[in-house]
């Protein structure tokens, strides 16, 4: 029943407010932002450079130099230009030998694919960067940055969204206004600035998951559907709203053909790959995803990993969720709240399997974006049914901790390379109890500064802010080093097999530290790492500052200053930034 | 009579109808951004300026760190800076290398404040683009297009909430205001679209008996054409008239009206004058004629007949009709505030001023016929009114389009028009108007023409039209006319604002032959070194060709030079034949 009267004067005058919010927000994103491509953000803006240009998502060398000349000319920064230039020079190749396996081989790694007519296309579906095609046009036409086209795009889904959430008369208009916070600081907002479909995914499964509660079947299912072009897990929720539809509308023709065009986009992605490459799935087809993957522990590092598990996105709402479901269990009622769940967990069977598990993200990991839109939803289901004060309180303190989260959580003013560096919650829990927070080790490996002391290629350490080693983690066959370090051989034998190993990994905390009776003191080791480490990434730097021409010019221009030669200036620099870092190692 | 039959059934919902508004408006900007020129024609690098003066510093005084922030924008964006000389020249004002600014002036009360003689009230009204363009990093040249567009759909979205209107009114209506002339000023840092507009939903407002809208409309446009005020005041009598002198009505007009005096304050404050314009020498009477009022309608260069000339024709051949038949309608009201109007709006100096297609002012007339016309037809039988509406509606697209390129710079002020020129080619006496309009636009260094006799030729090099300046009637003489001849001439010639015009059809009574005139000759010799250079770069462009004139000339036992002549005399003889 509808609960909220909307005449056309409301919806225009909501359109208006949204109309310059749009702008406003627009304005202030395109003005702090940084346009960085992030994760496979190259990609994307090629694919919608390629839409833009040729009308097609073939993707060649005409389609990178418009896209970088375009910058190019109106004096824009190039991130990643490197990337860039490695790719184009790729393009080249491919263009004059398209039968040549390594650069094949090197298109693919960057995502690029030879269709059956030779022609490149991107393993990531096209579809968004289709709908992003419009704001690419505009921005190029007004002669503005075009970097920032998926950020007109991601906005305009958001305010789109705030307006079907707005106008949904099945709700009161608190409980509009509720949802809408509720929307803008959700982890979609960290995804703002990304040329990514995590904005895209997160919006539509958010008013998917309303529309399903206020039993608009076939908008919800149009929605998951549409999600589940870009993110194939999304099939789940939109196969199990049959049930319901045809539950009410039993089986007809016109339920079925309701059915068939809410949901064929579903298939959509497959039918194209299929079309081109003669397979549905190109990223399946890569090696991208180990069924050997799934599990408890990834289980639980998706829901509660302190670097970037969900919990750190949504915490008061997913705390209060368990709480709550636990409750209703107990009770025996199954309410959204539970389907929820089981929406979730049924899609975590695809999204676990993804080998790289620490891939860029922002905050939180991808996923978690659109996985926690529909618990939110349900979390806001779930307390309308609670007592109207209870409720309120809920969720007026679901809106608190939500601003604060998204807000403190990220500076878009900044480039944020999240996934190389332990966020504070996190090094404060390694510092004071470390053993409570054993991550995947591909987080530890790729986050853990490679300053910390003693730190190598196949073992990590964390110190505290006194270089007192707090946790180690070993690679299996690299735990003799311990034996190195001053750990006698037998106890360490001994000691192994009650160790627990994941993907080969184990950590080492105090407790295991002191059983093995390791003292840091005696560890003769350290010097030998730190001494090796030290000139191995002086090295590094030097290389780094030799090929960079703006450093390089830099580092002549001091060395002429100075009346040194240039070897002893890079050398120095090197040392400089060396001595800096080392420093802020354990900040 | 009915007009509502064909929409009738059309319900357009208010936010459906603001959707699409912002669709169309978000395409057309991008279209007209991507094809304009965005060049700063007329006065555009003072509002451009003055919008930059208030978003710096919140004032329309102009100030170095002004043009700094306009021009390095543009170059730190690799954006093209159109007339960077005039920016140039600001900046040099600034330090100290010039002794003034163009289009501004030096305050009188506070001599380090310059401002400029154009009110500022369009350049506020497009900050809010400005600062948007620039927070985007786009191209803030655009944001005159983003605010012109705006009012035009500004307009549109008024002209559709009034309630009184029929649906298909409506329709007609909005597409007349986009396609009227000013969406030929789209692209311009001026006022004319600002004008135009206001204007045009002033008129609709005024016919649907909204007086005090309708009032507003017209005050807020004369910020920018103070002329517009008198329609402001045709309405007031009109309230007073209808209302009769209540205070009510008194008060209501006085909070309409007194923001006409807006511009006047503003420059009294600062330089103790109304009007920058009536004393800087920009104004004079001596424009007033009817000639000149004849010419606003139907000059063959810059006419409003080019905007609207269907509209036009048929409001006039109304008026004559109506007028004939003692008719007083309501439609013709405005009408009658055109002929005051001119009355101000011809004193203006340059009668040639930069424009597109027509002149500037036409922009802000052309409303006032198309409403009266909308109106007046529907007072005609319904497929009259149909027939002549949809005529209308489909003629202005053809006309706005077809008459000018968004995509290329072009003075339009500085080229004939081509009915224009075929009537001074074939028959000259059909057509004298300000000397100024037709010598801007003509190449004046004819070999034959000086400073105050200038010489009108066909393609022909044939002489069709004379133009002579007061007091140099003689120099006539030089062109082979008879003393005897221009002493008589020099007290019947008829000379408007300094000039007079000789046409072919006077050349018998003046004993004129061009082939007598040495002028002509000197013409003829140019001529035809001309055409000799031309075939001369053709031949030697030809290597082949330069090859066999060297076997000439050996044959011949000539120098190559001579042969070569030989060779382009003949090329010149064979193109006269053909």
């Amino acid at each position: 029943m509808p609960q909220t009267k909307l005449s056309s004067h409301y919806k225009l005058n909501l359109l208006v407010v949204l109309l310059i919010l749009y702008l406003v927000g627009f304005g202030h994103f395109s003005h702090i932002g940084k346009g960085y491509p992030y994760g496979d953000g190259i990609e994307y803006l090629l694919t919608t450079e390629a839409w833009a240009t040729q009308g097609n998502p073939e993707i060649n060398t005409k389609t990178a130099e418009s896209f970088i000349g375009y910058l190019q000319s109106h004096n824009i920064p190039i991130y990643k230009k490197k990337w860039f230039q490695i790719w184009y020079g790729h393009l080249q190749a491919f263009e004059e030998d398209r039968q040549n396996g390594t650069v094949n081989y090197e298109l693919r790694k960057a995502g690029l694919f030879q269709n059956k007519e030779g022609k490149l296309i991107s393993y990531h579906f096209p579809f968004l960067s289709l709908i992003n095609t419009p704001a690419r046009i505009v921005l190029h036409h007004l002669e503005a940055d075009i970097r920032f086209s998926f950020l007109a795009t991601n906005l305009f889904l958001i305010v789109f969204s705030l307006y079907v959430i707005l106008t949904n008369s099945f709700f009161k208009r608190w409980q509009q206004i509720g949802l809408s916070l509720l929307l803008i600081f959700s982890p979609v907002l960290w995804y703002i600035d990304w040329p990514h479909p995590e904005v895209y995914a997160g919006t539509l499964t958010f008013i998917g998951g309303l529309f399903f509660i206020s039993k608009k079947y076939y908008k919800s299912l149009l929605c998951f559907s549409l999600a589940a072009m870009h993110f194939q897990p999304l099939f789940i929720p939109a196969a199990l709203l049959f049930i319901p539809i045809i539950k009410r509308d039993r089986l007809k023709l016109n339920t079925l053909v309701k059915l068939f065009f809410c949901s064929f986009w579903v298939i959509v992605p497959a039918l194209f790959y299929l079309y081109h490459f003669g397979k549905p799935n190109l990223i399946v087809d890569e090696g991208f995803l180990d069924p050997n993957l799934i599990g408890l522990k990834r289980l639980s590092s998706f829901f509660f990993d302190l670097n970037q598990g969900m919990l750190i996105g949504i915490p008061f709402i997913l705390i209060s969720l368990i709480l709550l479901l636990l409750v209703d269990l107990i009770k025996r009622k199954l309410n959204h709240v539970f389907w929820g769940a089981i929406v979730i967990l049924l899609m975590s069977l695809f999204f676990l399997q993804m080998t790289n598990w620490n891939h860029g993200n922002a905050v939180v990991n991808r996923y978690v974006v659109w996985t926690s839109t529909i618990l939110i939803v349900a979390f806001f289901d779930r307390i309308l049914k609670m007592k109207k004060g209870l409720g309120v309180a809920f969720l007026i303190i679901a809106i608190g901790t939500q601003a604060w989260v998204v807000l403190a959580q990220k500076d878009f003013g900044k480039i944020g390379y999240y996934v190389s560096r332990h966020n504070e919650l996190a090094k404060y829990v390694f510092r004071n109890y470390p053993a409570l927070y054993n991550p995947d080790p591909q987080i530890f490996i790729q986050r853990n500064n490679r300053y910390m002391l003693s730190s190598s290629d196949t073992v990590k350490v964390f110190t505290d802010k006194s270089d007192k080693i707090v946790k180690m983690m070993f690679y299996k066959n690299s735990l003799n080093q311990m034996i190195q370090r001053g750990v006698d051989s037998a106890k360490l034998a001994e000691y192994i097999p009650k160790l627990n190993f994941y993907l080969g990994y184990t950590y080492l905390n105090p407790k295991d530290l002191k059983a093995l009776g390791y003292n840091q003191d005696k560890d003769t080791l350290i010097e030998i790492i730190e001494r090796d480490k030290r000139d191995q990434i002086i090295n590094n730097l030097m290389y780094q500052i030799h090929n960079t021409p703006e450093w390089k010019s830099n580092v002549e221009f001091n060395a002429k200053n100075i009346g040194i030669s240039y070897d002893s200036a890079l050398k120095k620099h090197a040392e400089t930034y060396y001595i800096n870092d080392i420093k802020k190692r354990n900040e | 009579m009915n007009t509502e039959a064909p929409l009738r059934y059309i319900k357009v919902k208010k936010h459906h109808w603001f959707v699409l508004l912002c669709l169309l408006y978000v395409t057309t900007l991008a279209i007209f951004s991507h094809n304009g020129t965005h060049y700063p024609y007329g006065d555009g690098p003072e509002y451009l300026m003055m919008t930059e003066s208030f978003l710096n510093h919140g004032s329309p005084e102009l100030r170095s760190e002004d043009v700094q922030s306009f021009t390095n924008y543009l170059k730190d964006h690799k954006l093209t800076l159109h007339n960077e000389n005039t920016f140039v020249d600001y900046q040099r004002k600034f330090d100290g290398e010039l002794p003034s600014l163009k289009g501004y002036y030096q305050s009188t009360t506070d001599l380090n404040k310059w401002f400029s003689y154009h009110f500022w009230f369009y350049s506020l009204l497009n900050v809010p683009a400005r600062y948007y363009i620039g927070l985007i990093e786009g191209d803030i040249k655009t944001s005159v297009l983003a605010t012109n567009l705006f009012l035009i759909f500004f307009g549109i979205w008024l002209i559709s909430q009034i309630k009184k209107i029929t649906p298909f009114d409506k329709v007609a209506l909005c597409l007349l205001l986009v396609f009227s002339p000013l969406l030929w000023y789209i692209d311009w840092a001026h006022a004319e679209v600002y004008c135009g507009v206001l204007v045009f939903v002033g008129a609709v407002f005024y016919h649907h008996k909204l007086f005090y809208q309708s009032i507003i409309c017209f005050i807020l446009a004369s910020f920018q054409n103070q002329t517009i005020s008198l329609l402001a005041i045709f309405v007031s009598i009109e309230v007073l008239y209808r209302h009769k002198l209540s205070y009510q009505t008194l008060i209501k007009l006085f909070l309409c009206n007194i923001w006409a005096l807006l511009p006047s304050l503003f420059y009294y404050y600062w330089f103790e004058v109304g009007s920058l314009l009536t004393v800087d020498g920009t104004l004079s009477t001596e424009g007033i004629s009817l000639k000149r009022f004849w010419h606003f309608f139907f000059d063959l260069n810059q006419g409003l007949i080019y905007g609207i000339p269907f509209i036009l024709l048929a409001s006039l051949i109304f008026v004559v009709v109506d007028s004939a038949k003692l008719k007083k309608y309501r439609e013709y009201s405005l009408l009658i505030a055109i002929p005051f109007m001119s009355l101000l709006f011809m004193q203006v100096t340059n009668w040639n001023a930069g424009s597109v297609v027509m002149k500037r002012y036409g922009v802000w007339i052309a409303p006032l016929f198309i409403v009266a016309f909308h109106y007046r037809i529907k007072r005609l039988k319904p497929w009259a009114f149909y027939l002549l509406s949809i005529v209308a509606i489909l003629s202005q697209p053809f006309v706005i389009f077809l008459q000018h390129d968004y995509n290329k710079l072009f003075w339009h002020a500085n080229h004939l028009k081509p009915i224009a020129k075929w009537v001074l080619d074939h028959h000259p006496s059909w057509y004298n108007p300000e000397a100024e309009v037709v010598l801007e636009r003509i190449d004046t260094s004819h070999p034959a023409s000086s400073d105050s006799l200038i010489v009108y030729t066909n393609d022909q090099e044939r002489v069709t039209k004379f133009f002579i300046k007061k007091g140099a009637t003689k120099q006539l003489i030089s062109h082979g006319v008879s003393p005897h001849v221009v002493d008589s001439l020099s007290k019947n010639l008829n000379f408007h604002l300094g000039f007079a015009q000789l046409n072919s059809c006077d050349f018998k009574t003046i004993q004129y032959n061009q082939e007598n005139d040495p002028f002509m000759k000197d013409i003829e010799r140019k001529k035809q070194l001309r055409l000799q250079e031309k075939y001369r770069n053709i031949i030697m462009s030809d290597s082949s060709w330069v090859n066999n004139i060297r076997k000439q000339a050996v044959s011949w036992e000539m120098s190559f030079e001579e042969a070569l002549g030989h060779n382009i005399d003949y090329l010149i003889k064979e193109s006269k034949n053909q």
